[in-house]
């Protein structure tokens, strides 16, 4: 780590101590790993103030979480941060999955070009903590205040009291609002008592991460039952700086303790690698994992985040992302509700659109599970005939299972998006997430689609007719929360070059669609009109239609 | 199809193997049924059926198993 990073996380005497209560914060965050420190990012460029306190002063200590997913990298890069990741991340999509000896089939995750991110990069957690760290310091209103515990919470009508347990000494600290980013071991979530319900799944898995310089591809391979690793499974995956992951099952019988010594790891890396390859051991743990969930994610004036609020098995890569959408989904609402500019009724609408979101990466993680993981006789028999058929049945390949990897959600209907009164084919249906393309600017400088969206509501309008373009100026400019419009087509000065908005959205010309400020669709029209519009806006933000302000 | 016919091709299938074997060609078998059945609400009647002998516990009729 270098200096200036080490000084970010120092921690410092908080002024309560000293007698200077700052008044009631619009938010805190409790958390800084990923998801907490992507929220305050989020917060401050909505233009709220954040304090986020976080019991520790490290960023996190091997590399976790690798696989950030396309949409996770679309939000990081919304918040200023996602060209570092991007630039620093191993870039893949292309998997390998081998069952003893055979290659049983191979996976390409994006195989169509015109996105600005791929399908995936591989970036261990702390550099996306260091540069989230990084990002919050660049900006206005967020205080990161590190070795800050909460020790108490209590909440009322009007607010949020934390009790906060310091090297210097206990203090208070008021909140209209706290986000829960502590992760699955959640202080927060312990503190009030909430049952955390799911399911465990007997078994262990060590992962070792091992530096070495080795030309194998940019790919992610996983093998059931190899030769080097009889009856388990074994995984094989590229991280920045000549690191590599491996995760080897290792069966509900091992010891722990046992299995992470450096006597018995290395033996089994070299029977995967070969005897010939150099490495060293970076960093070996052994977990096992869970799949559970809280029942409600939103607590009157307390909202969970990430691994707080559901957990995950590893396989997919759904633990780290989906802590990202959460963030994607609730800040803007938060910061609506903040400015009066929407009912507090909005923040339930994260409960529902990220319930489901989670709970279909539960099931997919859950069902990956078992076929890594096959329990009892009859279902590793199970396993093993659809293996057995994979290579030469597209039916048996369609269900081998190694991990469904992240992709986002469709949003249920929460009553934020407005249902289609059009017969579409194809495109981006509302609740769904935007899909980047990419543009040229008058300037004849390359562009992305996604680049102009987010942040804000807006309204991708498809070679509008001048007087529809005036309309619509004209209904936005009283309205509260208003929309910016974003003009494509295939002439200046935002052009749809290669076609791909037109065919990715479906949109024909006079068409268009509103985003929300996470960049998912709340509604589309095939013929843009002022007055749907504004009623899609005030039901996207759960606004009563025609009322001016609400009162949070 | 012919019920002689159809015991007796599945029979075949295991002239020879051991337990194991067996076992995974009938596996096999089953999946490539219900690729065959193309229907995910049969299959699951079916396999519930197929269960139903262990899923009523001692005393059941042999109605109420055909009925799980």
């Amino acid at each position: 780590m270098r200096g200036d990073e080490r000084d970010r996380l120092a921690y410092r005497r908080p002024p309560e101590l000293d007698g200077k209560p700052a008044g009631r914060r619009p938010v805190v965050v409790v958390g800084g790993g990923p998801v907490g420190l992507t929220a305050a990012a989020d917060l401050a460029l909505h233009g709220v103030p954040v304090v986020l306190l976080d019991d520790d002063d490290t960023v996190s200590t091997g590399s976790r979480a690798i696989c950030w997913a396309k949409r996770s990298l679309e939000i990081f890069d919304r918040l200023g941060a996602g060209e570092r990741m991007l630039t620093k991340g191993v870039t893949w999509k292309i998997g390998k999955v081998f069952h003893r000896d055979d290659l049983v089939y191979r996976f390409d995750l994006l195989p169509e070009p015109g996105d600005k991110f791929p399908a995936f990069i591989n970036l261990q957690q702390f550099y996306v903590e260091q540069y989230m760290i990084d990002r919050d310091a660049e900006l206005p209103g967020v205080e990161l205040r590190w070795r800050n515990k909460v020790a108490a919470i209590r909440q009322d009508r009007d607010g949020v009291t934390l009790e906060i347990e310091t090297p210097d000494g206990r203090y208070a600290l008021e909140a209209e609002w706290v986000i829960a980013a502590d992760g699955a071991r959640s202080t927060i979530r312990r503190l009030m008592g909430l049952a955390f319900e799911g399911q465990v799944f007997e078994d262990r898995f060590l992962i070792a991460d091992v530096h070495m310089t080795a030309d194998f591809p940019v790919e992610r391979w996983f093998w059931f039952d190899p030769p080097f690793h009889r009856n388990q499974s074994a995984l094989l995956h590229k991280q920045p700086d000549d690191i590599w992951r491996i995760d080897l099952q290792l069966g509900w019988d091992a010891d722990p303790e046992e299995a992470k010594r450096p006597e018995h790891v290395i033996p089994r890396i070299k029977a995967m690698l070969g005897e010939h390859i150099d490495f060293e051991l970076d960093w070996v743990s052994v977990y096992t994992f869970q799949c559970r969930r809280l029942a409600r994610f939103r607590h009157d004036r307390i909202v969970f985040v990430g691994d707080s609020a559901h957990q995950v098995s590893p396989f997919g890569a759904r633990g780290g992302n989906s802590g990202i959408q959460d963030v994607d989904n609730l800040v803007w609402k938060l910061a609506l509700v903040l400015a009066g500019k929407a009912p507090p009724a909005l923040l339930d609408s994260y409960d529902a659109e990220r319930s489901l979101a989670n709970d279909e990466n539960i099931r997919h993680s859950t069902r990956s599970t078992e076929f890594i993981t096959p329990k009892g006789p009859g279902s590793r028999l199970l396993r093993d005939a659809v293996l057995s058929l994979a290579a030469t049945h597209d039916f048996a390949r369609a269900m081998v299972n190694s991990g469904r990897l992240s992709v986002p959600c469709v949003l249920p209907d929460s009553g934020l998006q407005t249902p289609d009164d059009a017969q579409w084919d194809g495109g981006i249906p509302p609740g769904a997430a935007m899909r980047d393309a990419p543009l040229r600017r008058t300037d004849g400088g390359d562009d992305w689609l996604l680049g102009h969206f987010g942040g804000d509501f807006a309204i991708l309008l498809y070679e509008p007719s001048e007087e529809s373009l005036r309309a619509l100026r004209l209904a936005l400019q009283s309205h509260p929360i208003g929309a910016r419009l974003v003009v494509i087509g295939t002439t200046a000065p935002l052009t749809d070059h290669q076609g791909l908005v037109r065919a990715r959205y479906a949109l024909p010309p006079g068409a268009g669609c509103l985003a929300r400020p996470d960049q998912h669709v709340a509604a589309r029209w095939q013929r843009v009109d002022a007055a749907a519009i504004l009623a899609a806006l005030d039901r996207a933000a759960c606004r009563p239609a025609g009322r001016v302000e609400v009162a949070a | 199809m012919n019920p002689d016919d159809a015991y007796a091709t599945l029979a075949a299938m295991h002239r020879g193997l051991d337990e194991q074997q067996s076992a995974l060609v009938t596996a096999r078998l089953v999946l490539l049924l219900a690729d065959a059945l193309g229907d995910a609400d049969r299959l699951a009647a079916l396999a519930a059926e197929a269960r139903a002998i262990f899923d009523t516990p001692g005393n059941a009729t042999d109605g109420e198993r055909r009925g799980a």
